[in-house]
């Protein structure tokens, strides 16, 4: 179950910046050149509540993790935690026409990529018994219950339309689930006595994971499909925009390979007899947690569906430099909040614009986006962040790195 | 030039990626959990010690054991008998052709046991096997028809077909058959009823009817019969068992756990040996030497009482129609005799050499000894004490198999035991492991205080290398050294204990 921590812990990284925000639609201004274009984005989002950098960097990098800053984490937590992320590197090439499916103004796109998103919500005992261990907590019960968490791991290929005019698109991608894993923990407390000398576990939820310990890259544990879209409505002579864009929109079918574990049980221990210890037969030799503790371990097909992604934004142009854009994003993560940003955008040439903000909501608090972009040429880059602190301090909850990169092909006037 | 800017920044931006990775994940958190738990006590010996009487407030030793049987088989052994019968046809010089499913011959033969002495009647098979050997030098083939009169089971004789063909010009052709014989009864007076040690068979030979050969019969012509018994046990025996005279040399062991040293010494003490004879024969017994011995520090003492190294007589046993009545020699080990002393060595054996006689007076019975297999000639050990005693450096030692698999993961771990001591023992406990000269643990428990049981927190912390030291060995020598406290006789009870809580503490290692 390693690699699914790890999976875990690196998929919330992903958690971020709003839908796909790619290179030459940073301000969601109308596309008014022809051209085609090839376009690299890549994102990594995460954050947390209670969960600091330091401990994703050790997670994530490698390295040990001392035991005080654990305990420093454990102090700052709250009973109930979250945390939440995603990644995302996609290719997408956009071939302009004015007669893509019979009508002007409409383009076709390709997009191939990997993404993998993950979150989860646990209470502060678990993290408690997974870091620190139950050695600290005798004759205390740790509470672990209602305990969520999900992680994907998949590859998508899509097929989308764009108006050219307004950037509204519509795109349908199908999905290569390569790791799945999700739990559903509604009951588990352990209860160490006081002189150790018993333990008492009870547990209830599922589990379901794909059958592979660890799917390689475009290995199939399922496959589905999702629409993703955009609508993009002008009002006032172009002077405001309107946009809501929502993805996911569909479901993966696991392999009927896929692991379905439940259980609802309780275990006590309180070691072997003394009698035992002194007899010839080593009384630990037939004893494992696995055995001992009671699920059902069935292997079926399943649908899951995809986590939502709603994000409607309203810009205002200010002149032809400025604009102002509030947006307020959903994610269908577990304890994901409403995430509230308003962001300023001033372009300084045509080459070189800005863009800073604030945002409020999702798993954290209050934070501070920034970003900037460049057009040289044929060329376009971007570099945003959605949380400017946290991502380059260690006691900060979250990072937020997403970066494009696009090439112009200009068709002949 | 471009180019090699490009290359450069891509080879710098790899290198910064890589520089990021710091190699495994890793972390050490700490869990507590219960390893053992219980009490050791007395109880937990009565099911491999039958000697242990726990019923009062008391311990209470009865060591009663039979300790060296004397088996008549031994003596008597009839599977060491090879019998022989030759039969000729008795036909002038020959030869004379016999057609298909022609008898012969028939003669009656008696087989004759030589068991120097003995003059038996009657016997029965516990188990064993009848070899027979048919060995022909007639020209033809031939059906062998033997009719065991003497060998019966539920009345019926024992009969048995062998077939031989022509035999060679220089060697007889063989036949052999084994025969289980188990159950069967063995009459030893012949075909006139009155011999003795002399088992009757009938042998029929007939040409064969299956083969178109003409048997070709000379008058020497030799048949000849070997009859051998096999593995054989004896249940049943009657006659007259002549006299034997056996050495007595038995070293026994007591219990299997070693005794190293000490001594206990203990309070009262009732002791017997006593020789039982079961045995429808008169025996005579007598001792050289009866010694208790501690075979790891050589300790011995030869026990002494009254009549010990006496030569006794033993008259034979009483058989009614459904019973055996024996007769019996006791030898009482009373304050004059020396047993607490033997006792003090902590024996782990015991030393009996002597002689022992049966049939001194020779045939008394007029040929009526008997041996019944459930009932055997016995050496009883009967002694019982109360368990009071003084010791003094008692050292007990045993040895645990360990196999155990190294995880790891585990970087540290701390064991602790909480025991509780109501013994008025003290025990200073050591663990080596083998190969490893310094003790890998020690304790020191003392006895109750008052009435009250003594509690003491042991704990034991293994670190890496110790717990690599600990994997690696294939044992673990247990060696447990008992004092009572300024040496005074205490009384161990049956409720005396000793309460047991293992726990431990690991810190584990874990790396993603």
């Amino acid at each position: 179950m390693e690699w699914k921590f790890r999976l875990l812990v690196v998929f919330i990284l992903g958690y971020g910046v709003a839908a796909a925000q790619n290179a030459l639609d940073f301000t969601h201004e109308p596309i008014t050149e022809k051209y085609n274009v090839l376009e690299l984005n890549t994102e990594v989002d995460y954050f947390s509540d209670n969960i600091q950098n330091s401990l994703i960097t050790n997670l994530v990098l490698g390295g040990g993790i001392d035991r005080n800053s654990l305990n420093s984490m454990l102090e700052n937590m709250d009973g109930q935690n979250s945390f939440g992320g995603w990644t995302d590197v996609g290719l997408r090439y956009r071939s302009l026409s004015d007669s893509a499916l019979f009508k002007k103004n409409r383009s076709l796109f390709l997009e191939f990529g990997m993404a993998q998103y993950g979150y989860a919500s646990f209470p502060k005992d678990l993290f408690h018994l997974m870091f620190i261990g139950n050695a600290d907590k005798l004759g205390e019960t740790l509470q672990m219950s209602n305990m969520t968490s999900e992680v994907m791991n998949y590859q998508y290929a899509g097929l989308g339309i764009m108006n050219e005019s307004t950037g509204s698109y519509l795109s349908f991608n199908l999905i290569n689930v390569q790791n799945y894993f999700s739990s559903d923990i509604e009951e588990f407390t352990l209860y160490t006595a006081e002189d150790a000398s018993e333990l008492e576990l009870a547990y209830s939820g599922t589990v379901i994971t794909n059958d592979t310990l660890r799917g390689d890259f475009l290995s199939n544990s399922g496959t589905g499909f999702t629409l993703n879209g955009r609508y993009n409505m002008k009002l006032r002579e172009n002077k405001d925009l309107v946009s809501i864009e929502v993805r996911n929109i569909g479901a993966v079918q696991l392999n009927d390979r896929t692991r379905e574990l439940k259980a609802d049980s309780s275990w006590n221990y309180s070691g072997v007899n003394v009698n035992e210890l002194f007899s010839s037969d080593n009384p630990f030799n037939n004893l494992t947690l696995e055995d001992s503790v009671a699920y059902t371990d069935e292997q079926k097909a399943k649908t899951v569906w995809m986590p939502l992604d709603i994000n409607a934004n309203y810009f205002h142009r200010i002149n032809k430099s400025d604009h102002i854009g509030f947006s307020i994003r959903k994610r269908f993560f577990t304890d994901h909040t409403a995430d509230l940003g308003v962001n300023y955008l001033h372009n300084e040439s045509d080459k070189v614009g800005y863009n800073v903000g604030l945002s409020y909501g999702g798993y954290g608090g209050l934070r501070m986006n920034a970003g900037a972009h460049l057009n040289f040429k044929n060329w376009r880059f971007y570099l945003t962040t959605r949380n400017l602190i946290g991502t380059f301090i260690e006691s900060g909850k979250g990072r937020s790195a997403s970066f494009g990169i696009a090439r112009t092909f200009r068709q002949a006037p | 030039m471009k180019n090699i800017l490009s290359v450069f920044s891509f080879v710098c931006f790899i290198l910064f990626l890589s520089s990021c990775n710091r190699g495994n994940t890793t972390w050490e958190p700490e869990f507590a959990f219960p390893i053992a738990k219980g009490e050791l006590s007395f109880h937990d010996l009565e099911d491999s010690n039958d000697y242990l009487q726990l019923e009062g407030e008391v311990v209470e030793v009865h060591y009663y054991d039979t300790l060296a049987p004397l088996d008549l088989n031994e003596l008597i052994n009839l599977g060491d008998t090879l019998l022989e019968a030759a039969y000729t046809p008795g036909i002038g010089i020959g030869p004379l052709p016999f057609e298909n499913a022609t008898n012969i011959f028939t003669l009656d033969e008696d087989f004759d046991f030589n068991l120097d002495g003995a003059l038996l009647r009657y016997g029965k098979v516990k188990s064993g096997s009848l070899r027979v050997i048919f060995e022909s030098d007639v020209d033809g083939y031939l059906d062998l028809t033997y009719l065991l009169t003497g060998i019966e089971l539920d009345g019926e004789p024992l009969s048995l077909l062998g077939q031989t063909e022509p035999a060679s010009t220089v060697e007889p052709f063989i036949d052999e058959i084994i025969v289980d014989i188990s159950g069967y009864t063995l009459d030893f007076t012949g075909a006139s009823g009155i011999e003795r040690n002399t088992l009757t068979g009938e042998l029929a030979v007939a040409t064969s009817n299956s083969p178109a050969y003409t048997a070709q019969v000379y008058g020497s012509n030799l048949v000849t019969v070997k009859l051998e018994l096999l593995e054989l046990e004896i249940e049943e025996l009657r006659g007259y068992f002549g006299q034997w005279e056996r050495e007595i040399d038995e070293e026994i062991v007591l219990d299997s756990l070693i005794y190293q040293g000490g001594t206990v010494t203990l309070g009262e003490l009732n002791a017997s040996l006593e020789f039982i004879n079961n045995f429808g024969v008169d025996a005579q017994v007598q001792l050289s030497e009866l010694a208790t011995l501690n075979s790891v520090t050589g300790n011995q003492v030869v026990l002494q009482t009254t009549d010990l190294y006496n030569l006794v007589n033993i008259s034979r046993a009483i058989e009614t129609a459904d019973a055996v009545i024996p007769s019996s020699v006791t030898f009482e080990f009373d304050g004059t005799s020396n047993l607490a002393e033997a006792l003090s060595v902590t024996p782990n054996r015991l030393k009996l050499q002597g002689d022992a006689i049966l049939n001194p007076l020779g045939d008394v019975s007029g040929g009526f000894d008997f041996f019944l297999d459930e009932y055997p000639f016995q050496m009883v050990a009967d002694i019982s004490f109360p368990l009071c005693a003084s010791i003094e450096d008692l050292i007990l030692v045993d040895t645990l198999a360990l196999d155990l698999e190294r995880e790891e993961n585990i970087k540290a771990l701390t064991l602790t035991a909480v025991l509780k001591n109501s013994f008025e023992l003290g025990f200073d406990v050591e663990m080596f492991l083998p190969g490893v000269p310094e003790v890998f643990w020690q304790a020191s428990i003392i006895p109750e205080v008052d009435g009250e049981a003594t509690e003491h927190t042991i704990t034991l912390e293994l670190t890496e290398s110790r717990l690599d030291e600990f994997y690696a060995a294939s044992e673990l020598i247990v060696k447990v050294i008992v004092n009572t406290i300024n040496s005074e006789e205490v009384k161990l009870l049956t409720a005396d204990k000793i309460e047991i809580l293992i726990t431990g503490k690991v810190t584990y290692g874990v790396e993603i």
